[in-house]
């Protein structure tokens, strides 16, 4: 089971193409959560202080 | 109808040869198709083999040009909601306009791709009229998505970007089949199922552009009418 | 008419008519607080059961070893980034014809999420094709179909927002998703053509659902429902914001109406 893990992550194994796909993944998929969470409080703020 | 029609043709005509739009698209296709064999070492390569993309490339870029005039500058002078409140559908001034890019910019771009054609990449002489329809096929469906694109265009903030980006996918089917019937080698008897392939390709190009004209326009007229409303 | 939202003025009211009370900005805000939590719920859930399967319980495959893992977040995306442009095929089609203006906020929020999972998809599509095809691209009709799939969410997402008006972007953006939504077969079709007639190098694709494991299928399935989850949370938030946007257009187009 741990070995599994420890296979996914070795570097000069397959972890050189396991590990870059499930990160760039994870950013993207944070990037654009982040973006949109800013946009909303940016707008909501900017709404507030014009009425 | 058929009057607004010719009208819109005759004074669209007008204005792009007193602009002198029609020598600068064509030569911005000339120079396209000239260039490429002076960045590529001629020794090295086949220059017939890969001239069905330096001629499909060249005509894709210089398609988006003449709609820039035709439709933008009458959308931003206010010529174009004018011309919508005349008797004709606006489906009448989009297939007028489709009709003027493809006359002014196209036509004359088919006689330049084959001359180049032949002259440059060596096309074979016996294979002159199918190349002919080829382009001329391929150039109506390439300024057909052009019109839509700058229908849809009309107005925005968006820079020239977001027409490539629209109209490269748009126009991949034609490229794919337009690069596939464009023959360039003669048949040698080795490989005679050239000529088969290039007339099936031929025949897929011709089937695109009937299955789309009418959708497209369709399509480009209710872009209009959206942009003619929220100016 | 039983229901509530119909207005008592309107005595005739159609069902189109009443169907657009239930696509109003009110009532999406009274859905969107019930949907939020439990998509917020259902990904705390899947998602770190969906990690532990694929990383820890999940066997290495016996033909692809420790790169099948790469399955687990390659396919949920991928199929989620043609289900959401179906969706927002569908969207615009409502855009256009019955003009509920939820479906156009709904076409303007999924399509960043789209291009997000399809540039995952393709990333790690080409991390997956390196140790199992040798290669990182092949121009082949679904690797080609997929990144013309990426370049239609760009040119839509760009669409939504290249236009002062909001309404006239997202119009705009509906013709154009419903002409890609016709045109993506046609290109898949056309390179598959064009393949057949060049007779490419013979790469042979494994098809990851042919004879697959419950022991794949277990984080396949969760994986898909975690990202799900994810792709509704955020695609609630960007149709807030949309409609924010909406709000902040008017306001300031009566703001300089009074002023002049």
């Amino acid at each position: 089971m741990w070995t599994n893990f420890v296979n996914c992550l070795n570097m000069d194994g397959y972890g050189i193409f396991i590990v870059p796909s499930w990160l760039s993944a994870f950013i993207i998929l944070s990037v654009l959560f982040i973006h949109t969470q800013r946009q909303l409080t940016k707008l909501r703020r900017r709404m507030a202080r014009d009425q | 109808m058929l009057c607004v029609f010719l009208a819109l043709i005759r004074r669209d005509m007008a204005v792009v040869l007193r602009n002198g739009q029609l020598s600068s698209t064509l030569s911005f296709f000339i120079m396209v198709v000239v260039f490429f064999p002076l960045a590529i070492d001629p020794a090295s390569l086949d220059l017939a083999a890969i001239s069905p993309a330096i001629i499909w490339i060249g005509l894709f870029l210089a398609a988006q040009l003449p709609l820039e005039r035709l439709l933008h500058d009458d959308y931003q002078d206010g010529s174009l909601a004018l011309w919508s409140l005349t008797r004709a559908p606006l489906e009448v001034i989009a297939t007028a306009k489709y009709a003027v890019a493809w006359l002014t910019a196209s036509l004359p771009m088919i006689f330049a791709a084959l001359a180049s054609g032949m002259l440059v990449y060596q096309w074979p002489m016996d294979a002159i009229l199918n190349n002919m329809l080829t382009i001329l096929v391929g150039s109506l469906l390439l300024t057909l998505i052009s019109l839509l694109t700058r229908c849809l265009t009309l107005g925005s903030r968006g820079g020239k970007g977001l027409i490539y980006l629209m109209s490269m996918p748009l126009s991949l089917p034609t490229l794919i089949f337009g690069a596939a019937s464009l023959r360039t080698h003669t048949p040698t008897d080795l490989n005679t199922s050239i000529d088969t392939e290039t007339t099936t390709a031929l025949i897929l190009l011709s089937l695109l552009l009937l299955a789309t004209l009418i959708p497209m326009l369709w399509a480009s007229t209710l872009a209009l009418r959206n942009a003619i409303s929220h100016q | 008419m039983t229901m509530p939202h119909t207005p008592a003025r309107k005595k005739t009211a159609s069902p189109a008519a009443s169907l657009w009370h239930w696509f109003t900005p009110t009532y999406f805000r009274a859905v969107s607080g019930r949907v939020t939590p439990i998509a917020l719920v259902l990904l705390l859930v899947t998602l770190p059961t969906g990690l532990a399967y694929a990383f820890f319980l999940s066997p290495p495959d016996y033909l692809q070893g420790e790169t099948v893992r790469i399955m687990y977040i390659h396919v949920p995306s991928a199929w989620l980034a043609l289900a959401l442009y179906g969706a927002i095929a569908v969207a615009s089609g409502i855009t256009l014809t019955l003009k509920l203006p939820m479906a156009g906020h709904f076409a303007t929020a999924a399509s960043p999420v789209g291009a997000c999972f399809t540039a995952i998809a393709l990333i790690s599509g080409s991390l997956w094709g390196k140790p199992t095809w040798g290669t990182y691209w092949v121009w082949d009709a679904r690797l080609t179909s997929m990144l013309v799939l990426f370049f239609f969410y760009l040119a839509h997402s760009a669409m939504t927002q290249a236009f002062k008006q909001q309404e006239r972007g997202q119009q705009a953006a509906s013709i154009l998703a419903i002409v890609g939504a016709l045109n993506l077969p046609i290109i898949k079709w056309s390179v598959e053509w064009w393949h057949t007639l060049h007779q490419p190098e013979s790469i042979s694709f494994i098809n990851p659902s042919s004879h697959i494991d419950i022991s794949m299928l277990i984080p396949l399935g969760l994986m898909t429902v975690a990202l799900f989850s994810y792709a509704t949370i955020v695609i609630t938030a960007r149709m807030k914001l949309a409609i924010l946007q909406q709000k902040w257009q008017s306001l300031l187009y009566q703001k300089t109406r009074n002023r002049s």
